[in-house]
Protein backbone atom coordinates (compact mmCIF):
# COMPACT_ATOMS: atom_id res chain seq x y z
CA UNK A 1 0.00 0.00 0.00
CA UNK A 2 1.17 3.51 -0.67
CA UNK A 3 -0.31 6.88 0.24
CA UNK A 4 0.77 8.57 -2.97
CA UNK A 5 1.54 7.50 -6.51
CA UNK A 6 4.99 5.99 -6.98
CA UNK A 7 6.15 4.11 -10.06
CA UNK A 8 7.28 1.14 -7.98
CA UNK A 9 7.25 1.01 -4.20
CA UNK A 10 10.67 -0.57 -3.95
CA UNK A 11 11.51 -2.48 -0.83
CA UNK A 12 14.43 -4.72 0.07
CA UNK A 13 12.25 -7.77 -0.54
CA UNK A 14 11.32 -6.59 -4.04
CA UNK A 15 14.92 -5.74 -4.92
CA UNK A 16 16.15 -9.16 -3.79
CA UNK A 17 13.26 -10.88 -5.57
CA UNK A 18 13.83 -9.05 -8.86
CA UNK A 19 17.60 -9.51 -8.68
CA UNK A 20 17.17 -13.26 -8.28
CA UNK A 21 14.72 -13.43 -11.21
CA UNK A 22 16.90 -11.32 -13.54
CA UNK A 23 20.01 -13.26 -12.50
CA UNK A 24 18.25 -16.57 -13.10
CA UNK A 25 17.03 -15.39 -16.54
CA UNK A 26 20.54 -14.30 -17.59
CA UNK A 27 22.01 -17.58 -16.29
CA UNK A 28 19.33 -19.52 -18.18
CA UNK A 29 20.08 -17.75 -21.47
CA UNK A 30 23.85 -18.16 -21.11
CA UNK A 31 23.52 -21.84 -20.13
CA UNK A 32 21.18 -22.45 -23.06
CA UNK A 33 23.68 -20.98 -25.52
CA UNK A 34 26.72 -22.72 -24.02
CA UNK A 35 25.05 -26.15 -23.70
CA UNK A 36 23.67 -25.92 -27.26
CA UNK A 37 27.11 -24.98 -28.59
CA UNK A 38 28.74 -27.91 -26.80
CA UNK A 39 26.01 -30.43 -27.65
CA UNK A 40 25.54 -29.48 -31.30
CA UNK A 41 28.90 -28.25 -32.55
CA UNK A 42 29.94 -27.37 -36.09
CA UNK A 43 27.67 -28.13 -39.01
CA UNK A 44 24.95 -29.64 -36.79
CA UNK A 45 24.56 -26.42 -34.91
CA UNK A 46 22.55 -23.32 -35.70
CA UNK A 47 23.90 -19.81 -36.09
CA UNK A 48 24.67 -17.74 -33.01
CA UNK A 49 21.83 -15.35 -33.77
CA UNK A 50 19.26 -18.15 -34.00
CA UNK A 51 20.67 -19.69 -30.83
CA UNK A 52 20.21 -16.42 -28.92
CA UNK A 53 16.69 -16.11 -30.32
CA UNK A 54 15.84 -19.61 -29.15
CA UNK A 55 17.42 -18.99 -25.74
CA UNK A 56 15.36 -15.81 -25.28
CA UNK A 57 12.16 -17.51 -26.45
CA UNK A 58 12.68 -20.55 -24.22
CA UNK A 59 13.55 -18.35 -21.24
CA UNK A 60 10.46 -16.15 -21.69
CA UNK A 61 8.13 -19.11 -22.17
CA UNK A 62 9.58 -20.96 -19.15
CA UNK A 63 9.28 -17.87 -16.96
CA UNK A 64 5.67 -17.37 -18.09
CA UNK A 65 4.89 -21.00 -17.23
CA UNK A 66 6.43 -20.51 -13.76
CA UNK A 67 4.54 -17.22 -13.29
CA UNK A 68 1.22 -18.88 -14.15
CA UNK A 69 1.99 -21.77 -11.78
CA UNK A 70 2.38 -19.55 -8.70
CA UNK A 71 -1.35 -18.86 -8.29
CA UNK A 72 -2.50 -22.50 -8.15
CA UNK A 73 0.54 -23.51 -6.08
CA UNK A 74 -0.50 -20.92 -3.46
CA UNK A 75 -4.06 -22.26 -3.52
CA UNK A 76 -2.72 -25.74 -2.87
CA UNK A 77 -0.12 -24.76 -0.24
CA UNK A 78 0.47 -21.47 1.62
CA UNK A 79 4.21 -22.19 1.56
CA UNK A 80 4.35 -20.60 -1.90
CA UNK A 81 2.78 -17.30 -0.79
CA UNK A 82 6.13 -15.45 -0.49
CA UNK A 83 6.69 -15.78 -4.25
CA UNK A 84 3.22 -14.51 -5.04
CA UNK A 85 3.68 -11.00 -3.68
CA UNK A 86 5.81 -9.84 -6.62
CA UNK A 87 4.18 -11.91 -9.34
CA UNK A 88 3.51 -8.77 -11.36
CA UNK A 89 7.25 -8.10 -11.55
CA UNK A 90 7.68 -11.56 -13.06
CA UNK A 91 5.03 -10.72 -15.64
CA UNK A 92 6.81 -7.50 -16.61
CA UNK A 93 10.14 -9.38 -16.93
CA UNK A 94 8.43 -11.99 -19.16
CA UNK A 95 7.17 -9.14 -21.38
CA UNK A 96 10.65 -7.58 -21.61
CA UNK A 97 12.25 -10.90 -22.58
CA UNK A 98 9.48 -11.51 -25.14
CA UNK A 99 9.98 -7.99 -26.51
CA UNK A 100 13.72 -8.55 -27.01
CA UNK A 101 13.00 -11.95 -28.61
CA UNK A 102 10.35 -10.50 -30.94
CA UNK A 103 12.34 -7.39 -31.77
CA UNK A 104 15.51 -9.33 -32.51
CA UNK A 105 13.62 -11.89 -34.64
CA UNK A 106 11.91 -9.13 -36.63
CA UNK A 107 15.18 -7.33 -37.33
CA UNK A 108 17.07 -10.54 -38.10
CA UNK A 109 14.47 -12.06 -40.42
CA UNK A 110 12.80 -8.98 -41.86
CA UNK A 111 15.17 -6.08 -41.39
CA UNK A 112 17.46 -6.44 -44.38
CA UNK A 113 15.09 -5.87 -47.29
CA UNK A 114 13.48 -2.87 -48.87
CA UNK A 115 10.18 -3.37 -47.06
CA UNK A 116 9.38 -2.05 -43.61
CA UNK A 117 10.24 -4.93 -41.21
CA UNK A 118 6.80 -4.80 -39.58
CA UNK A 119 5.03 -4.81 -42.96
CA UNK A 120 7.25 -7.70 -44.00
CA UNK A 121 6.46 -9.58 -40.77
CA UNK A 122 2.73 -9.15 -41.30
CA UNK A 123 2.65 -9.92 -45.01
CA UNK A 124 5.60 -12.18 -45.92
CA UNK A 125 3.89 -15.48 -45.14
CA UNK A 126 0.20 -16.07 -45.83
CA UNK A 127 0.12 -19.86 -45.75
CA UNK A 128 -2.61 -20.05 -43.14
CA UNK A 129 -3.82 -23.42 -44.48
CA UNK A 130 -0.47 -25.12 -43.90
CA UNK A 131 0.71 -26.71 -40.65
CA UNK A 132 4.40 -26.87 -41.58
CA UNK A 133 4.56 -23.34 -43.00
CA UNK A 134 1.94 -21.58 -40.91
CA UNK A 135 2.87 -17.93 -40.19
CA UNK A 136 3.52 -18.74 -36.54
CA UNK A 137 5.30 -15.42 -36.07
CA UNK A 138 1.89 -13.70 -36.04
CA UNK A 139 0.84 -15.85 -33.08
CA UNK A 140 3.94 -14.68 -31.22
CA UNK A 141 3.19 -11.07 -32.16
CA UNK A 142 -0.38 -11.37 -30.87
CA UNK A 143 0.93 -12.85 -27.60
CA UNK A 144 3.41 -9.98 -27.32
CA UNK A 145 0.60 -7.43 -27.71
CA UNK A 146 -1.34 -9.13 -24.90
CA UNK A 147 1.76 -9.27 -22.67
CA UNK A 148 2.30 -5.56 -23.36
CA UNK A 149 -1.24 -4.79 -22.20
CA UNK A 150 -0.61 -6.81 -19.03
CA UNK A 151 2.71 -5.08 -18.31
CA UNK A 152 1.40 -1.59 -19.12
CA UNK A 153 -1.56 -1.94 -16.75
CA UNK A 154 0.25 -3.84 -14.00
CA UNK A 155 0.53 -0.81 -11.69
CA UNK A 156 -1.96 -0.28 -8.85
CA UNK A 157 -2.91 2.98 -10.60
CA UNK A 158 -4.68 0.85 -13.20
CA UNK A 159 -6.27 -1.45 -10.62
CA UNK A 160 -7.86 1.62 -9.06
CA UNK A 161 -8.92 3.27 -12.31
CA UNK A 162 -10.16 0.20 -14.14
CA UNK A 163 -11.72 -1.17 -10.91
CA UNK A 164 -10.63 -4.50 -9.52
CA UNK A 165 -13.29 -6.38 -11.48
CA UNK A 166 -12.30 -5.07 -14.94
CA UNK A 167 -8.58 -5.16 -14.14
CA UNK A 168 -8.94 -8.84 -13.24
CA UNK A 169 -10.87 -9.52 -16.43
CA UNK A 170 -8.21 -7.78 -18.50
CA UNK A 171 -5.40 -9.70 -16.81
CA UNK A 172 -7.13 -13.03 -17.39
CA UNK A 173 -6.01 -12.45 -21.00
CA UNK A 174 -2.60 -13.72 -19.92
CA UNK A 175 -4.00 -17.21 -20.47
CA UNK A 176 -4.82 -16.22 -24.05
CA UNK A 177 -1.17 -15.14 -24.41
CA UNK A 178 -0.05 -18.51 -23.04
CA UNK A 179 -2.30 -20.38 -25.51
CA UNK A 180 -0.98 -18.24 -28.40
CA UNK A 181 2.60 -19.01 -27.35
CA UNK A 182 1.92 -22.76 -27.18
CA UNK A 183 0.61 -22.52 -30.76
CA UNK A 184 3.59 -20.28 -31.70
CA UNK A 185 6.04 -22.98 -30.55
CA UNK A 186 4.00 -25.91 -31.90
CA UNK A 187 3.70 -24.40 -35.38
CA UNK A 188 7.16 -22.83 -35.33
CA UNK A 189 10.12 -24.57 -33.75
CA UNK A 190 8.34 -27.91 -33.44
CA UNK A 191 7.98 -28.09 -37.24
CA UNK A 192 11.71 -27.91 -37.92
CA UNK A 193 13.29 -29.21 -34.72
CA UNK A 194 13.62 -33.00 -34.69
CA UNK A 195 15.15 -33.23 -31.21
CA UNK A 196 12.66 -34.87 -28.81
CA UNK A 197 13.63 -32.53 -25.99
CA UNK A 198 11.52 -29.66 -27.33
CA UNK A 199 8.14 -31.45 -27.63
CA UNK A 200 8.71 -33.30 -24.36
CA UNK A 201 9.54 -30.06 -22.50
CA UNK A 202 6.61 -28.21 -24.06
CA UNK A 203 4.14 -31.01 -23.25
CA UNK A 204 5.48 -31.41 -19.70
CA UNK A 205 5.18 -27.69 -18.96
CA UNK A 206 1.69 -27.55 -20.43
CA UNK A 207 0.45 -30.64 -18.57
CA UNK A 208 1.97 -29.50 -15.25
CA UNK A 209 0.44 -26.04 -15.57
CA UNK A 210 -2.98 -27.34 -16.59
CA UNK A 211 -2.85 -30.02 -13.88
CA UNK A 212 -2.00 -27.45 -11.18
CA UNK A 213 -4.80 -25.09 -12.21
CA UNK A 214 -7.39 -27.87 -12.44
CA UNK A 215 -6.31 -29.43 -9.11
CA UNK A 216 -6.43 -26.02 -7.38
CA UNK A 217 -9.83 -25.33 -8.99
CA UNK A 218 -11.24 -28.63 -7.70
CA UNK A 219 -9.91 -27.96 -4.16
CA UNK A 220 -11.48 -24.49 -4.20
CA UNK A 221 -14.75 -25.86 -5.52
CA UNK A 222 -14.95 -28.24 -2.57
CA UNK A 223 -14.41 -25.36 -0.17
CA UNK A 224 -17.14 -23.38 -1.95
CA UNK A 225 -19.83 -25.93 -1.26
CA UNK A 226 -20.73 -24.09 1.93
CA UNK A 227 -22.76 -25.00 4.92
CA UNK A 228 -26.45 -25.83 4.81
CA UNK A 229 -28.25 -22.86 6.28
CA UNK A 230 -31.82 -23.92 6.83
CA UNK A 231 -33.97 -21.06 8.07
CA UNK A 232 -31.39 -19.47 10.36
CA UNK A 233 -28.97 -16.79 9.16
CA UNK A 234 -26.35 -18.10 11.63
CA UNK A 235 -23.91 -20.71 10.36
CA UNK A 236 -21.44 -22.80 12.27
CA UNK A 237 -17.75 -21.88 11.87
CA UNK A 238 -16.24 -24.61 14.02
CA UNK A 239 -14.70 -24.65 17.48
CA UNK A 240 -13.81 -21.21 18.76
CA UNK A 241 -10.59 -22.11 20.50
CA UNK A 242 -9.11 -23.81 17.44
CA UNK A 243 -8.69 -20.53 15.55
CA UNK A 244 -5.06 -19.52 16.17
CA UNK A 245 -4.36 -16.05 17.57
CA UNK A 246 -3.80 -13.56 14.75
CA UNK A 247 -5.18 -15.96 12.15
CA UNK A 248 -8.55 -16.76 10.62
CA UNK A 249 -10.82 -19.53 9.53
CA UNK A 250 -12.53 -18.99 6.17
CA UNK A 251 -15.98 -20.47 5.80
CA UNK A 252 -18.22 -20.63 2.75
CA UNK A 253 -21.85 -19.57 2.84
CA UNK A 254 -24.49 -21.53 0.98
CA UNK A 255 -24.15 -18.90 -1.77
CA UNK A 256 -20.48 -19.85 -2.08
CA UNK A 257 -18.93 -16.53 -1.04
CA UNK A 258 -16.50 -16.80 1.85
CA UNK A 259 -16.30 -15.13 5.23
CA UNK A 260 -13.07 -14.92 7.24
CA UNK A 261 -13.40 -15.18 11.03
CA UNK A 262 -10.33 -13.63 12.63
CA UNK A 263 -9.06 -14.03 16.17
CA UNK A 264 -7.20 -10.95 17.36
CA UNK A 265 -6.32 -10.29 21.00
CA UNK A 266 -8.56 -13.21 21.98
CA UNK A 267 -11.62 -11.67 20.33
CA UNK A 268 -13.42 -12.74 17.18
CA UNK A 269 -14.44 -10.60 14.21
CA UNK A 270 -15.67 -11.59 10.76
CA UNK A 271 -15.12 -9.87 7.42
CA UNK A 272 -15.59 -10.70 3.73
CA UNK A 273 -12.78 -12.94 2.55
CA UNK A 274 -12.03 -10.92 -0.62
CA UNK A 275 -9.32 -8.26 -0.47
CA UNK A 276 -10.41 -4.95 -2.09
CA UNK A 277 -7.06 -4.72 -3.89
CA UNK A 278 -6.93 -7.73 -6.21
CA UNK A 279 -9.34 -10.17 -4.62
CA UNK A 280 -6.76 -11.96 -2.47
CA UNK A 281 -7.96 -14.42 0.20
CA UNK A 282 -7.88 -12.33 3.40
CA UNK A 283 -8.63 -15.41 5.50
CA UNK A 284 -5.22 -16.82 4.60
CA UNK A 285 -3.49 -13.70 5.88
CA UNK A 286 -2.61 -12.79 9.44
CA UNK A 287 -3.11 -9.85 11.79
CA UNK A 288 -0.11 -7.52 11.78
CA UNK A 289 -0.14 -4.26 13.80
CA UNK A 290 -3.81 -4.81 14.54
CA UNK A 291 -4.77 -5.12 10.88
CA UNK A 292 -5.63 -8.12 8.74
CA UNK A 293 -2.82 -8.29 6.19
CA UNK A 294 -3.63 -9.79 2.79
CA UNK A 295 -1.24 -12.63 1.92
CA UNK A 296 -1.03 -11.50 -1.71
CA UNK A 297 0.23 -7.91 -1.60
CA UNK A 298 0.09 -6.88 2.05
CA UNK A 299 -3.01 -4.65 1.91
CA UNK A 300 -4.39 -4.05 5.38
CA UNK A 301 -7.91 -4.04 6.81
CA UNK A 302 -9.05 -3.62 10.40
CA UNK A 303 -10.85 -6.74 11.64
CA UNK A 304 -13.60 -5.02 13.63
CA UNK A 305 -14.88 -2.58 10.97
CA UNK A 306 -13.51 -3.80 7.63
CA UNK A 307 -11.80 -0.44 6.96
CA UNK A 308 -8.24 0.23 5.85
CA UNK A 309 -6.24 2.23 8.39
CA UNK A 310 -6.00 5.99 7.63
CA UNK A 311 -5.24 7.57 5.20
CA UNK A 312 -6.62 4.74 3.06
CA UNK A 313 -10.31 4.51 2.31
CA UNK A 314 -10.98 0.90 1.30
CA UNK A 315 -13.90 -0.84 2.99
CA UNK A 316 -15.21 -4.37 2.99
CA UNK A 317 -18.30 -6.02 4.43
CA UNK A 318 -18.33 -7.18 8.02
CA UNK A 319 -20.42 -9.87 9.74
CA UNK A 320 -21.83 -10.44 13.21
CA UNK A 321 -20.26 -13.23 15.25
CA UNK A 322 -21.36 -15.12 18.38
CA UNK A 323 -20.04 -18.07 20.32
CA UNK A 324 -22.48 -20.78 21.38
CA UNK A 325 -21.38 -23.81 23.39
CA UNK A 326 -17.78 -23.17 22.42
CA UNK A 327 -18.56 -22.97 18.71
CA UNK A 328 -18.31 -19.89 16.55
CA UNK A 329 -21.39 -18.86 14.64
CA UNK A 330 -21.48 -16.21 11.93
CA UNK A 331 -24.51 -14.35 10.69
CA UNK A 332 -24.33 -14.57 6.89
CA UNK A 333 -26.34 -11.38 6.40
CA UNK A 334 -23.52 -9.01 5.55
CA UNK A 335 -23.34 -5.62 7.19
CA UNK A 336 -22.53 -2.56 5.10
CA UNK A 337 -18.89 -2.19 4.02
CA UNK A 338 -17.02 -0.48 6.85
CA UNK A 339 -19.75 -1.15 9.45
CA UNK A 340 -18.16 -1.49 12.89
CA UNK A 341 -18.94 -4.57 14.97
CA UNK A 342 -18.01 -5.33 18.53
CA UNK A 343 -15.32 -8.06 18.54
CA UNK A 344 -16.55 -11.04 20.59
CA UNK A 345 -14.15 -11.68 23.50
CA UNK A 346 -13.34 -15.34 23.29
CA UNK A 347 -12.50 -16.16 26.89
CA UNK A 348 -15.67 -14.66 28.42
CA UNK A 349 -17.87 -16.27 25.77
CA UNK A 350 -16.27 -19.66 26.32
CA UNK A 351 -16.74 -19.36 30.09
CA UNK A 352 -20.40 -18.37 29.64
CA UNK A 353 -20.93 -21.22 27.19
CA UNK A 354 -19.38 -23.69 29.60
CA UNK A 355 -21.53 -22.44 32.53
CA UNK A 356 -24.64 -22.61 30.38
CA UNK B 1 -11.41 -14.06 -5.80
CA UNK B 2 -15.17 -14.38 -5.75
CA UNK B 3 -16.92 -17.69 -6.27
CA UNK B 4 -17.84 -16.70 -9.84
CA UNK B 5 -14.20 -15.91 -10.68
CA UNK B 6 -13.04 -19.22 -9.20
CA UNK B 7 -15.63 -21.21 -11.16
CA UNK B 8 -14.84 -19.31 -14.36
CA UNK B 9 -11.16 -20.00 -13.88
CA UNK B 10 -11.69 -23.74 -13.49
CA UNK B 11 -14.01 -23.92 -16.51
CA UNK B 12 -11.51 -21.95 -18.60
CA UNK B 13 -8.71 -24.41 -17.77
CA UNK B 14 -10.95 -27.41 -18.45
CA UNK B 15 -11.46 -25.98 -21.96
CA UNK B 16 -8.00 -24.50 -22.51
CA UNK B 17 -5.94 -27.55 -21.48
CA UNK B 18 -7.43 -30.07 -23.98
CA UNK B 19 -7.34 -27.42 -26.72
CA UNK B 20 -3.66 -26.64 -26.14
CA UNK B 21 -2.78 -30.33 -25.97
CA UNK B 22 -4.74 -30.91 -29.21
CA UNK B 23 -2.79 -28.12 -30.95
CA UNK B 24 0.57 -29.61 -29.87
CA UNK B 25 -0.42 -33.18 -30.81
CA UNK B 26 -1.83 -32.07 -34.20
CA UNK B 27 1.27 -30.00 -34.95
CA UNK B 28 3.46 -32.98 -34.12
CA UNK B 29 1.35 -35.50 -36.04
CA UNK B 30 1.06 -33.44 -39.21
CA UNK B 31 4.59 -32.10 -39.44
CA UNK B 32 6.51 -33.20 -42.52
CA UNK B 33 8.81 -36.21 -42.20
CA UNK B 34 11.83 -34.05 -42.96
CA UNK B 35 12.00 -30.39 -42.05
CA UNK B 36 11.06 -28.11 -44.92
CA UNK B 37 14.14 -26.15 -45.86
CA UNK B 38 13.09 -22.57 -45.37
CA UNK B 39 14.04 -19.92 -47.83
CA UNK B 40 16.69 -17.50 -46.65
CA UNK B 41 15.52 -13.94 -46.33
CA UNK B 42 16.26 -11.96 -49.39
CA UNK B 43 18.33 -8.86 -48.91
CA UNK B 44 16.24 -7.20 -51.60
CA UNK B 45 12.66 -8.33 -51.10
CA UNK B 46 12.75 -8.98 -47.37
CA UNK B 47 10.18 -11.25 -45.76
CA UNK B 48 12.38 -14.25 -45.04
CA UNK B 49 10.90 -17.42 -43.66
CA UNK B 50 13.89 -19.04 -42.04
CA UNK B 51 13.50 -20.31 -38.52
Amino acid sequence: MSVRYTAVGWSRHKLVYDSIVVGAAVAFILSFVVISKVTFPGAHGVSDEVLVLRALGTCGFTLLTITLSIGPLCRLSPRFLPVLSNRRHLGVIVFLIALVHGGFATVYYHGFGNVNPLVSLLSANTQFNSIASFPYQLLGLAALVVLFLMAATSHDYWVKNLTQRWWKRLHMMVYLAYALLVAHVALGSLQVERNLLLPVTLATGLLCLAGLHIAAGIVERRKDRGYPQGGSPWIDAGLADTIPEGRARAIATSGGERIAVFRHQSALSAVANVCPHQGGPLGEGKVIDGCITCPWHGWQIRPHDGCSPPPFAERIQTYRVRVTAGRVEVNVQALAPGAATEPVPLRRQLQESTRG
Amino acid sequence: MTRGQRSGHLIMWLILAPLAIAVVVTALALRPAAPVEPALPSKITSGGAKR
